[in-house]
């Protein structure tokens, strides 16, 4: 084999255009859903498209929308060039169908490619030609009226592997015919007529009377009949639309068709949710039927999740996922068939307080709405996070009872027993009590009469200082509590040492003197540097910058 | 000491806890004159039931609180020495099918922890000798409820759309997911992929010994 060169090159244009294509465009049905979306950005009325051999052929899509400035038409064929969006933030608030501007340059470069658009108040029309790897050449004067027409030949004619890939011409028709069905039902205010091989398919009126006319014309008056109406809706989210009646269920699922904010999609979890609600009464074997269109606020779906956009991510993917079984559940329980002479004003399922229905959603749906704005929280445990934090500080030392410790740029002196000595005595002050915890598993003390007296006699004062023992129903003495500070000693230990200290009746500096001795030196040090109020720091601690350090040694 | 009346009030119950804190499980078995077993291994639940018994409690496992009347869950946690968990707390079974419009506030697990009373069992060495900690009456901070909150609504979006094969026990900050079953081939219905019925193993919520420690921690002098 021969060796190739292993250096890294920038790859030229028409390459990176072909395997963007291969994500885009999957099938001549891909070409066609890229070219519709186009045209509903430019707000046509009308779609004409032509299809020739399943679309190997030839694909033309002609409509009277807004056209392309004959200046543009050569940027249309450049990558990532777009008219719809210009900013981040269009992206989440996207109302138009298509925004990533890799469309037209793509297929081009997978086919033998012609753009025709003429613009309002213009002489006349422009053409620009792209024949794969040649390039575009420069727009030339053509005879067009208003709008555009994209014509797309030979697909695929320079991508041989590609190109066998391509199902029998009726298969591939099928598919397309299925894409403007969908799309047809995703844009009812659009006429749209469809041709194959010169022979008319389908030819559809804008609706008047509304969307049952273009389900009708669709999908057959049949559909209609033996369908429920669906419609339902929370704060932001709304679902319309006709579920085929599950006992007239179909053998196939050609009939499944879900718009979001009028982009037609197949989502997983959609199918999902009306599945799960329907699959009681589904006949085995048997598909499902429906026409549903969602409406979502747009912030609150992402459509940028795949090129061909036939995916999508919610932002609340289980809210979406339960509101639509829930709408459908409900619709199935005690929803009304559609009468078609009732087409124009939409009937909406009087629907029964079922227990279907999410009762007291509106948490969950509230925060929907505020989702876009709540900013994340972290998750509590910081602990992680302050050790990062506190990676450059650290103990150096230890001379007697004086700590050296690094935080951050400082150096810091401690002394250690009246730091401890201070933070209890800020404690006491502050909050009446010394910081306690009760021990994991109190411990049962074994007590003289004359100790018993002794601890009684103090309750309160030991109580203040975060010692807690108490007598148990059985008799017995029980050490419950300690300081938060003392962490190592034995309790058991401890306690007898304080008996001791207090046979001699203590003052309460004394006491917190004592306390203060108890606690380990080697506990946590910077801890203990947070917890003293900057106030106290006198006669304690000593802080030393750099310049301080500086001119220590300077003298 | 036997057939003791459940307590009425939060207080009582705490100041029970408190009482037979720090015994022995054989003083306690004294207590409620019963016999220590040899081990745990046919009687697994055996300190439950005495810690039950002692403290009055009336619900078994019935998924609601153990103390209902006055909102109280009882959690026995087995803890080592140094007062790590040994093992994840069960909180209560995952409901598997009718999860929609299910959210956080109607929870099982939310009401199961709403206010926990924790009694911590030594383990390791000989069972009779094995002490009984302090009691800690609980209830999640905000960071914890958010926590659990968060892990809780991961969990349930994956089992609403039938995603049940991506939940394993790595999923979950404070939370987790394992089956609870006798065996596998105990099964319970459940969501598939598209939506359909499915028979499945039955699961149970529970906490992190990562979580329970924290909470432990900082709660208990653990020495």
């Amino acid at each position: 084999m021969q060796k190739t060169s292993s250096r890294i090159e920038l790859l030229p244009d028409h390459l990176i255009n072909q395997i963007a294509a291969g994500e885009v465009i999957e099938r001549p049905a891909s070409v066609v859903r890229e070219l519709l979306d186009n045209s509903v950005d430019a707000g046509a009325s009308r779609i004409v498209i032509d299809i020739e051999h399943g679309g190997s052929s030839l694909i033309r899509v002609r409509d009277d929308g807004r056209g392309i400035y004959p200046d543009d038409l050569t940027l249309a064929l450049t990558r990532h060039a777009t008219s719809k969006i210009h900013h981040i933030r269009d992206l989440q608030y996207l109302m138009t169908m298509g925004f990533r501007g890799e469309a037209l340059p793509s297929i081009a470069s997978v086919s033998r490619f012609s753009i025709q658009s003429a613009i309002e108040g213009q002489a006349h029309a422009w053409m620009i030609r792209n024949e794969g790897r040649s390039g575009h050449q420069e727009p030339e004067p053509v005879s067009h009226p208003v709008g555009t027409t994209v014509e797309v030949r030979d697909l695929f004619y320079n991508l041989p592997a590609r190109r066998k890939y391509l199902r029998t011409e009726r298969t591939e028709f099928y598919q397309i015919q299925q894409l403007v069905r969908h799309f047809a039902l995703g844009h009812p205010e659009l006429a749209i007529r469809l041709t194959h091989n010169g022979r008319q398919v389908m030819d559809l009126k804008p609706v008047s009377a509304g969307i049952c006319e273009r389900v009708r014309d669709v999908c057959g008056s049949r559909f209609l009949q033996q369908s429920l109406n669906i419609e339902d809706q929370i704060p932001s989210i709304k679902l319309s639309g006709f579920l085929l009646n599950p006992e007239a269920a179909r053998t196939t699922s050609d009939t499944q068709f879900f718009c979001l904010n009028r982009r037609c999609i197949r989502d997983k979890r959609v199918n999902h949710a009306i599945t799960q609600a329907c699959q009681a009464l589904l006949p085995e074997g048997r598909h499902l039927a429906y026409v549903l269109y969602l409406e979502i606020e747009p912030s609150l779906v992402d459509v940028n999740v795949h090129p061909a956009k036939t995916e999508v991510r919610f932002r609340e993917g289980r809210t979406v996922h339960d509101f639509i079984y829930s709408a459908v559940r409900s619709a199935l329980n005690g929803g009304q068939t559609v009468q078609p002479d009732q087409s124009s004003n939409r009937v909406v399922g009087s629907r029964p307080k079922t227990m279907f229905y999410p009762k007291a959603n509106t948490a969950r749906q509230n925060r929907i709405r505020e989702y876009s704005v709540r900013s994340y929280e972290p998750k509590f445990r910081t602990d992680d996070q302050t050790q990062k934090e506190s990676v450059r500080d650290r103990v150096i030392e230890q001379i007697g009872d004086v700590h050296l410790i690094r935080k951050e740029d400082e150096l810091i002196l401690i002394d250690f027993y009246r730091a401890m000595s201070a933070l209890l005595r800020y404690e006491l002050e502050t909050y009446g009590k010394i910081k306690a915890k009760p021990l994991l598993f109190p411990r049962i003390l074994d007590l003289e009469e004359a100790i018993v007296e002794l601890l009684q006699k103090q309750r309160t004062l030991l109580e203040r200082f975060g010692i807690v023992v108490a007598r148990t129903e059985s008799g017995k003495w029980q050490l419950r509590q300690l300081p938060e500070m003392i962490t190592s000693a034995d309790p058991v230990v401890l306690i007898e040492k304080l008996c001791v200290l207090l046979q001699q009746e203590p003052s309460e500096s004394e006491l917190i003197e004592w306390i203060s001795e108890q606690v380990d030196s080697k506990s946590d040090l910077k801890q203990l540097l947070e917890q003293i109020p900057a106030n106290e720091s006198k006669g304690i601690l000593l802080r030393l910058s750099p310049e301080d350090l500086k001119n220590l040694i300077a003298g | 000491m036997i057939g003791i009346k459940r307590p009425e009030t939060e207080y009582e119950l705490l100041d029970r806890a408190w009482s037979i804190a720090g015994l022995t499980l054989e003083e306690l078995a004294l207590q409620l004159k019963r016999k220590v077993p040899e081990n745990l291994l046919r009687n697994k639940g055996w300190v439950g039931e005495m810690l039950e018994l002692v403290l009055g409690a009336t619900a078994g496992s019935k998924p609601e609180p153990d103390f209902q009347h006055i909102g109280i869950e009882l959690k026995t946690i087995p803890v080592k020495k140094n007062g790590e968990p040994k093992e994840s707390t069960h909180v209560c079974i995952v409901p598997m099918t009718e999860t929609q419009g299910l959210n956080w506030e109607d929870a099982l697990v939310r009401q199961k922890l709403a206010r926990v009373l924790w009694i911590p069992v030594e383990v390791g060495g000989d069972l009779a000798e094995r002490r009984i900690g302090a009691p800690l009456l609980w209830s999640p901070s905000h960071e914890e409820e958010t926590l659990l909150r968060a892990d809780w609504e991961e969990f349930m979006e994956l089992i609403t759309l039938g995603d049940l094969d991506q939940i394993t026990a790595h999923l979950g900050e404070a939370l987790q997911i394992r089956p609870k079953a006798a065996n596998s081939h105990a099964l319970a219905g459940g969501i598939g992929k598209l939506g359909e019925s499915i028979r499945t193993l039955p699961r149970g919520f529970y906490l992190r010994t990562s979580f329970t420690g924290a909470l432990l921690a900082r709660h208990y002098h653990c020495y």
